[in-house]
């Protein structure tokens, strides 16, 4: 159930700082929540390089771990 | 529009049924499949999201929409994660444990394991 509510959270915070922030003006109080913009790119494109890095890794390890002796 | 031909090819799973489903693709003269669909609603999306993004008819947009429009594809992809990982994590949530069926199985490979003995002791 954490992981609903991790994801919905992820999900409301993510729209808001997408599509709802640009509408706002500059001085309301809610921007100071909100990192600038340019991060909201950067900020997903590291944990999907994070993310496919822990697979590979994981993948690298279980491959070398199941790796058969050579027979001779 | 007539719906013809409208022949299925099950390449996706439930949860993108779904989501075309509720778009209504009504369709025309050729068997549509499902990849067909797919690749006819992404095009459009991606046409519409070029055209705020390069500004491609010269349509005077006000600043706002193309400071939204850009993060967009990475926004796509975040809310289609999102989406995965919810009705992963509830469908794992709501997964329920069968008590009666664990006891019953219990039951039975004790069962089994008497039987075994007993049958080793008859040599």
């Amino acid at each position: 159930m954490g992981l609903v509510g991790f994801s919905l959270l992820l999900f409301t915070y993510y729209t808001i700082w997408v599509i709802i922030l640009p509408f706002v003006d500059s001085d309301h109080v809610v921007h100071q929540y909100f990192l600038p913009r340019e991060y909201s790119v950067i900020l997903p494109g590291i944990a999907a390089l994070i993310l496919l890095l822990c697979v590979g890794t994981f993948i690298g390890v279980v491959t070398r771990k199941n790796r058969k002796p050579k027979v001779d | 529009m007539i719906l013809c031909g409208y022949n299925y090819i099950v390449l996706v799973k439930h949860q993108f049924t779904l989501g075309i489903r509720a778009l209504k693709f009504p369709i025309i003269l050729i068997d549509m499949t499902k990849l067909l669909e797919w690749v006819f609603g992404i095009s459009v999306i991606g046409a519409a999201l070029a055209l705020v993004t390069f500004d491609l008819l010269d349509m005077r947009l006000p600043e706002a929409c193309r400071e939204v429009a850009r993060p967009m594809p990475v926004y796509l992809l975040l809310v289609f994660g999102c989406y995965s990982l919810t009705l992963v994590a509830y469908g794992v949530a709501t997964f329920n444990d069968c008590e009666e069926e664990s006891k019953e199985l219990q039951a039975q490979i004790k069962e089994a394991k008497e039987d075994m003995g007993k049958n080793v002791l008859k040599k």
